[in-house]
């Protein structure tokens, strides 16, 4: 896979140094693309303190995404240490022609597929009515709907275990992340039509589960 | 039930185009193509409506943010540098 670092041996100079950049989640796409590229290369030349702003920034959120392919809580975080271990040493072999984020995603995401096809797949099937979270009809503050709420995720986060590997990434990089249809393509190191026509098979493979 | 002429040919437009218009990728005039079929084909409505609440339903399985992973991680990469660090 291109831009997938492969490991290097050597340690990595570090430098710690201040006044990086600062932005708000709600800064334009620009902005950020541009601090962005100035923690990369920062990062590139070894400077710690810059990657590890890039770790804040994107560290909890690729958990969550491997989180849905490993057995475990712990498993998980080791899968996305690992991640960010190899996305680190292998730094230099980012030339920035994605966004950071979705190199490191698929660093994470294919160390977490490569973990969950070493599984069996689970063997039952849970129905579930085709009835979505949002709505019901009653308050969400009372006791009973979010007991209910509280089932019919559990339900539909049983499903999505259910899907292939590849189909559960794009569904979950796309509807559950909210990445873009180009970003969680660029994750998956598919062209953008392929990746449009397996989430749509993901998703009628995600409501047949459901429905069953 | 007698259809309409071109219900064909709509059903066909509509089951190819109906992830682009989950996902709101359509034009004005295709997704209103797409709706008035929609309205009059039983299982191209019923499909159209449970992938609208699946996409729905999945935004809702997102985690909130935090850092506590972040630092996990960050602790992780100093102690990497130091054990490589010290041969």
């Amino acid at each position: 896979m291109t831009g997938t670092p492969t490991g290097c041996d050597a340690p990595r100079p570090m430098t710690m140094r201040i006044g990086l950049p600062r932005s708000t989640p709600a800064e334009d796409l620009d902005g950020g693309l541009a601090r962005e590229r100035v923690l990369v290369e920062r990062a590139r030349a070894g400077d710690q303190a810059a990657f590890e702003v890039l770790v804040r920034e994107h560290a909890d959120r690729l958990y969550a995404v491997v989180l849905r392919f490993v057995a475990s809580a712990d498993e998980a975080e080791e899968a996305t240490q690992e991640a960010f271990v190899r996305a680190w040493r292998g730094i230099d072999s980012f030339h920035g022609r994605s966004r950071f984020f979705t190199w490191l995603y698929r660093i994470g995401v294919n160390e977490a597929k490569r973990r969950a096809e070493r599984r069996p797949p689970p063997g039952r099937e849970v129905p579930l009515e085709d009835q979505p979270l949002e709505d019901r009809p009653d308050s969400d503050t009372a006791p009973h709907h979010r007991a209910e709420q509280a089932e019919l995720r559990d339900r539909l986060e049983d499903a999505l275990s259910r899907l292939s590997p590849d189909h559960r990434a794009t569904v979950v990089l796309r509807d559950v992340e909210g990445l873009s249809t180009h970003e969680a393509a660029e994750v998956l190191g598919l062209k953008e039509r392929a990746f449009k026509s397996r989430l749509h098979r993901a998703r009628l493979a995600l409501r047949e589960i459901l429905e069953a | 039930m007698g259809r309409r002429p071109g219900f064909h040919v709509d059903h066909m437009h509509s089951r190819r185009r109906l992830r682009a218009y989950v996902d709101g990728e359509l034009s004005t005039g295709r997704r209103r193509r797409i709706e008035r079929h929609a309205e009059e084909c039983e299982d191209c409505g019923h499909l159209l409506a449970s992938l609208q609440r699946l996409r729905r339903s999945l935004a809702g399985l997102r985690a909130p943010g935090g850092d506590r992973m972040a630092r996990r991680v960050i602790s992780r990469l100093r102690t990497d540098h130091r054990e490589r660090a010290s041969g």
